[in-house]
């Protein structure tokens, strides 16, 4: 080897780092004002995937993540390790310590941020026994979070769950009547909501009825900013439940209605509460909701599908009767005697084995499309074919809709608000509550006028919504219908056959209330 | 806080059971020191040459070596190891821990309840963890340079003692590491004081007069992170100034506040935060629902045992047994500190605390005592959790009833503690169906309170026992021992006496997951910790063996290794407690121990070296 051969290496050496940097460079460049950068950066952009655009830059977090020189994963799983420790042994200031710690190295992944603050906000904060702790707990896990939503801006889940903790982790507990009343006093929290995050607390629609901030309105803004979040492309994937997605919204607007009525304001602050309710009710129903099948639906338009399906139907029907009325008479034939009996009685007097038999009768009876297409003639098929189709797609949508409702309890909630909304209805509660107050007092004459008063209010109620008598309206008043029975067997009387709600009492006789059933709909849920 | 049950023990109770096992573990690192030399010599200078190398420095030790240490020569090679110490940029350290300070605030979570325990463990682990570093590196590397460059025959050519090479090292760098220590304590001190004061002014639109009690009360402003509600009562003149204060604690302190003479309100500094409590713990056993002594209270469910549960309304009690109560230190009663917990089985008055009351009696009363005198009527208090509250019992509050049913005075020093000054202190939850918790730590006599600063000083005494301990261990290692593989057996000694503890629970499948086998098995299988291995008998056989041994092996050493976390007293001066003069005195006595020990190792070890020959 001669003695040039070292800086021939080196030459060769160098030429290879050049060549080596030039496609790293055409990869990594990053992108300027007036280039969009290499191919990475560019990827990065169209994914959303930059720091920048996830959320905030926080100098702190990028250089626990550079210093941890790509072993961050290691190091928090040893911290995830270590909080999981700091929490069997009740060492929640180092607990708290440990998680800021996380999410400084792991600031996108909203898995840490939603367990580690429902951890706080549910699991530590029970660990208190002190109310006002737990509300202090409660409230860092909100504060967890909203960081979260900082490092990972427009992200409706997370701002979602904020919305949720503040609503329902204040106002469903059992201590929600202290939560409450410490959210409303909290001015240090509202005003740091209101300068930080944009949330309108000192509107006339943050405020309650007590003209402070009530948090199931507040929990509304951030439903609302989780709703905005969602793009039109829908990169950021609010999974499969895309219904419950919109309905915690106009949700949270009658638990507020709700929270105020059970605190008494029984007036036109509850009636207005509802009218509130009802419209975002309303609104979700005219919203066009993803279905987890695929189907885009709106809950309100299924009376629209179920007519179409009719019409559909009778334009079939109309393409050729007289085929469809022999389908029929061949059908009718095939009936049993005992099934033409059943049939021939009216529904109310059947017998439960004529129930069956009426059953499997109008089973027999019914004619599908495809069945009566089969018969028609060559010239009608095609046509009666699209019609059909047209049909099946109606109905399909129907399904969907009645799914959507169903899942929801879109139809009581509706109606519960209508209802709300009429003075019969707070008068009708507000008669029943003071009647129950003078019950406990032993005022028993002031107790039988007020309820006797409240029963004609109520009477007339479930005259105009019978639906309700099936509700978990019904269920609240059973404690009060009891009452009053027990005050009239002070004066050895009886409830009097002209009672307006004999019907609930014959309801309230056969316990017809199943195991778990939660009176108020699942709407003051735990 | 969580006190381990060792602290429990004084340091006469400790001594004598120490010095047995010290005494063990000196002959064997004797032994074991003797025999490396033994065979180093062997291979060096074939057995005969070994036998009487070894024999000449026994011996000279003795007659010479050993007794005619020289300070000056020693203080002399301490200053050379100073000097190399300065050399080698030891000033970065501080330079680390600064930059670390400079930058703490962006880390320490500012809304933290308890700020002090926050910042205080955060200087104080950061301060630990540098300067262990620093010892290791200056004391493992230094002697194997010296040999290397051969810059030791400067020394090693002069009438200089091997013993004092080995001390001249060892103070060298812990006068570096002290120099060290001292001002990041300094740092540290201002850096927490700092961090922790600030001062509110009064909410304006929130003060308020009550005429009727003559009582000034309001809000505090928003300053760090938090707000106070304060009172002050005209009638409170202390020091000729009326003086009231903010109420109830918040994040650890509170402010005085006074009135001033026009009429306005000046809020003070933080006071509280930063304290020294003395504890005087007791012995904890309980009694179970029918009144039976037992160990242990209920177990509610929780995972964690260290607190035991007693219920509600039965006659479950959890006594604690003190001693050394006198009138000199309780003159006008008894103050206890508890921090009980609470486990509701019902719902309950959601904004009631949960009701307890507390006994005084006399644990050993004597034949002739009138039995209604041994025991005060209870006296009742509300549990409140994570925190210490304070219960004064007065000496006037101690009543006992007679068959008249009347009550009357007691005389706590008389009536309720014993001639050997004991007293029992039972604590029994008043509600039905709800239970209380408590450790042996939850409930203490609290003497006085101590300095802080000093208590501060204390803390830093234990940190700089570990340094000088890893010291020792780095210099001795470097005596036979490359600079980089004397480093990592310091580190070693490190590791292995800071998870001692997590080495006995894996051992005892405390920690799940098996020894390193088992769980390097685990992680590349993906097989969770608490399911059976999935494998043959024979290999899972084979491998927990192979676990066992080497986890045993591990802890036989670890076991003869300084429990550095022992040393660590950063937990206690962080909750503000004062470190005991108990605890001071061992980790004295043990750092001294190891002293004693490698010091004459590293001294064998020197004198069967070539440059020392």
């Amino acid at each position: 080897m001669n003695r040039n051969s070292p800086f021939v290496r080196k030459v060769i050496y160098i030429s290879a780092i050049m060549l080596l940097l030039f496609p790293l460079f055409v990869l990594g460049q990053p992108g300027s004002t007036s280039s969009s950068g290499g191919k990475l950066s560019r990827l990065r952009e169209s994914y959303g995937l930059s720091q920048a655009q996830l959320g905030d830059i926080d100098p702190v977090s990028v250089s626990m993540q550079l210093a941890t020189f790509g072993m961050r994963g290691v190091a928090v799983n040893i911290l995830w390790d270590k909080a999981a420790r700091y929490h069997k042994t009740e060492d929640f200031d180092n607990l708290s310590a440990t998680l800021n710690q996380i999410t400084k190295l792991q600031p996108h992944f909203l898995k840490v941020w939603e367990f580690q603050a429902h951890n706080l906000s549910y699991n530590i904060s029970s660990e208190f026994d002190d109310y006002r702790q737990r509300y202090h707990w409660v409230k860092r896990g909100i504060n967890f979070l909203i960081d979260g939503t900082h490092y990972n801006r427009d992200q409706p889940r997370i701002l979602q769950n904020v919305g949720n903790f503040i609503g329902d982790k204040i106002g469903t507990p059992d201590e929600r009547i202290q939560f409450r009343e410490l959210f409303q006093e909290d001015i240090d929290f509202h005003q740091s909501l209101s300068l930080e995050e944009g949330i309108d607390t000192f509107s006339r629609r943050s405020l309650g009825p007590t003209g402070t901030p009530d948090n199931w309105l507040v929990s509304w803004q951030w439903y609302q900013k989780s709703e905005n979040a969602v793009d039109p492309l829908g990169q950021r994937a609010l999974g499969k439940a895309h219904l419950l997605f919109f309905t915690l919204k106009p949700k949270t607007l009658i638990s507020f209605a709700i929270a105020i009525e059970d605190e008494g304001f029984l007036d036109e602050f509850g009636r207005e509460a509802y009218r509130r309710a009802a419209e975002g009710w309303n609104e979700l129903g005219n919203r066009e909701i993803q279905t987890p099948v695929g189907i885009s639906v709106r809950m309100n338009d299924i009376e629209i599908h179920r007519r179409a399906v009719r019409d559909y139907r009778n334009d079939i029907i109309a393409m050729a009767p007289a085929i469809f009325e022999e389908i029929q008479l061949e059908r009718e034939k095939q009936l049993t005697k005992n099934e033409q009996e059943a049939m021939a009685l009216p529904a109310a007097m059947r017998s439960m084995d004529q129930r069956r038999q009426a059953d499997d009768a109008e089973f027999k009876l019914e004619i599908t499309n495809e069945e009566l297409i089969e018969r028609f003639p060559d010239d009608l098929k095609l046509r009666a074919m699209e019609l059909a189709a047209e049909a099946s797609k109606k109905l399909e949508l129907a399904y969907a809709a009645e799914y959507c409702r169903g899942t929801v309890n879109y139809d009581y909630f509706k109606m519960r608000c209508e209802v709300e909304q009429l003075k019969l209805a707070t008068d009708a509660r507000q008669a029943v509550r003071q009647a129950d107050e003078f019950f406990v007092n032993a005022e028993l004459e002031k107790a039988r006028t007020g309820y006797e008063r409240a029963w004609v209010m109520w009477g007339e109620i479930f005259e105009r919504f019978p639906q309700l008598m099936d509700d978990p309206e019904a269920e609240i008043l059973r404690q009060s219908v009891g009452n009053y029975e027990s005050l009239l067997a002070q004066v050895e009387e009886t409830i009097p056959a002209d009672f307006k709600l004999r019907k609930l009492i014959k309801m309230y006789e056969m316990d017809r209330l199943p195991e778990g059933f939660d009176p108020t709909g699942g709407a003051r849920s735990q | 806080m969580v006190v381990d049950p060792s602290e429990f023990i004084t340091f006469n109770e400790w001594f004598p059971l120490a010095i047995w096992s010290y005494a063990k573990i000196v002959l064997l690192l004797l032994s074991a020191g003797l025999g490396i030399c033994f065979a180093i010599a062997v291979v060096r200078h074939g057995p005969t040459e070994a036998i009487y190398i070894i024999s000449r420095a026994v011996t000279g030790f003795f007659s010479r070596d050993g007794v005619q240490v020289s300070p000056r020569r020693v203080i002399a090679l301490a200053q050379l190891a100073i000097k190399e110490s300065l050399r080698r940029r030891v000033l970065v350290v501080f330079g680390v821990f600064v930059l670390v300070m400079l930058f703490a605030g962006w880390m320490l979570d500012v809304e933290s309840d308890n700020p002090a325990r926050l910042y205080l463990g955060f200087v104080l682990t950061m301060s630990n963890y540098l300067v262990l570093a620093l010892a290791m590196f200056l004391s493992a590397f230094s002697l194997p340079n010296d040999i290397k460059d051969r810059t030791i025959y400067t020394v090693a050519t002069k009438p200089v003692r091997p013993l004092e090479i080995f001390w001249g090292r060892v103070l060298g760098f812990i006068t570096v590491g002290t120099i060290l220590l001292v001002v990041m304590g300094v740092v540290s001190g201002i850096f927490v004081h700092r961090g922790l004061d600030h001062r509110h002014q009064v909410e304006t639109t929130s003060a308020d007069f009550d005429s009727e009690l003559k009582r000034h009360s309001g809000e505090t402003s928003r300053d760090a992170h938090h707000r106070h509600d304060f009172f002050v009562d005209e009638e409170t003149v202390i020091g000729g100034e009326i003086i009231g204060t903010t109420d109830p604690i918040v994040k650890e302190h509170r402010h005085q506040v006074t009135l001033k003479e026009d009429d306005s309100l000046q809020i003070g500094r933080p006071q509280g935060s930063l304290q020294a409590r003395v504890p005087i713990y007791g012995k904890l056993f309980f009694r179970n629902r029918e009144g039976q002594a037992e160990d242990v209270g209920l177990n509610v469910g929780k995972e964690w045992t260290y607190r035991s549960y007693i219920e509600g309304n039965t006659l479950s009690a959890a006594v604690w047994n003190f001693s050394g109560v006198d009138e000199t230190k309780f003159p006008e009663g008894l103050l206890l500190e508890m921090d009980i917990r609470v486990f509701r089985t019902s719902k309950g008055e959601i904004e009631a605390q949960i009701p307890g009351e507390i006994i005084l009696r006399n644990p050993n009363p004597k034949p002739d005592a009138d039995p209604a005198r041994q025991a005060c009527m209870p006296i009742p208090f509300a549990a409140t959790e994570f925190a210490a509250s304070e219960v004064f019992v007065g000496l006037d509050q101690l009543k006992f009833q007679d068959v008249s049913g009347q009550l009357k005075p007691l005389n706590l020093f008389e009536d309720l503690v014993d001639e050997n000054g004991q007293l029992e202190v039972w604590i029994r939850c008043r509600e039905r169906a709800q239970f209380f918790g408590m450790a042996q730590a939850d409930v203490y006599l609290k003497a006085q309170n101590n300095s802080f600063w000093m208590n501060f000083a204390k803390c830093h005494l234990g940190l700089w026992m570990q340094m000088v301990l890893v010291v020792l261990f780095g210099v001795f290692f470097s005596t036979f021992l490359t600079g980089i593989v004397a480093m990592k057996a310091t580190l070693a000694t490190i590791v292995l006496g800071m998870f001692s503890g997590f080495l006995a629970d894996v051992h005892s499948g405390e920690v799940a997951g098996g020894g390193p086998l088992e769980s390097l098995f685990r992680n590349t299988t993906q097989q969770g910790v608490t399911t059976d291995l999935d494998v043959s008998e024979g290999t899972s056989a084979v491998m927990k063996t192979t676990d066992r041994v080497y986890l045993r092996s591990m802890m036989l050493i670890s076991g003869h290794l300084p429990n550095y976390p022992e040393f660590n007293t950063i937990r206690k001066v962080a909750y503000g407690y004062d470190i005991s003069h108990h605890i001071i005195a061992r980790h004295m006595v043990i750092t001294f121990g190891y002293f004693l020990v490698l010091s004459v190792m590293g001294y064998f070890v020197l004198r069967t070296r070539e440059f020392a020959a």
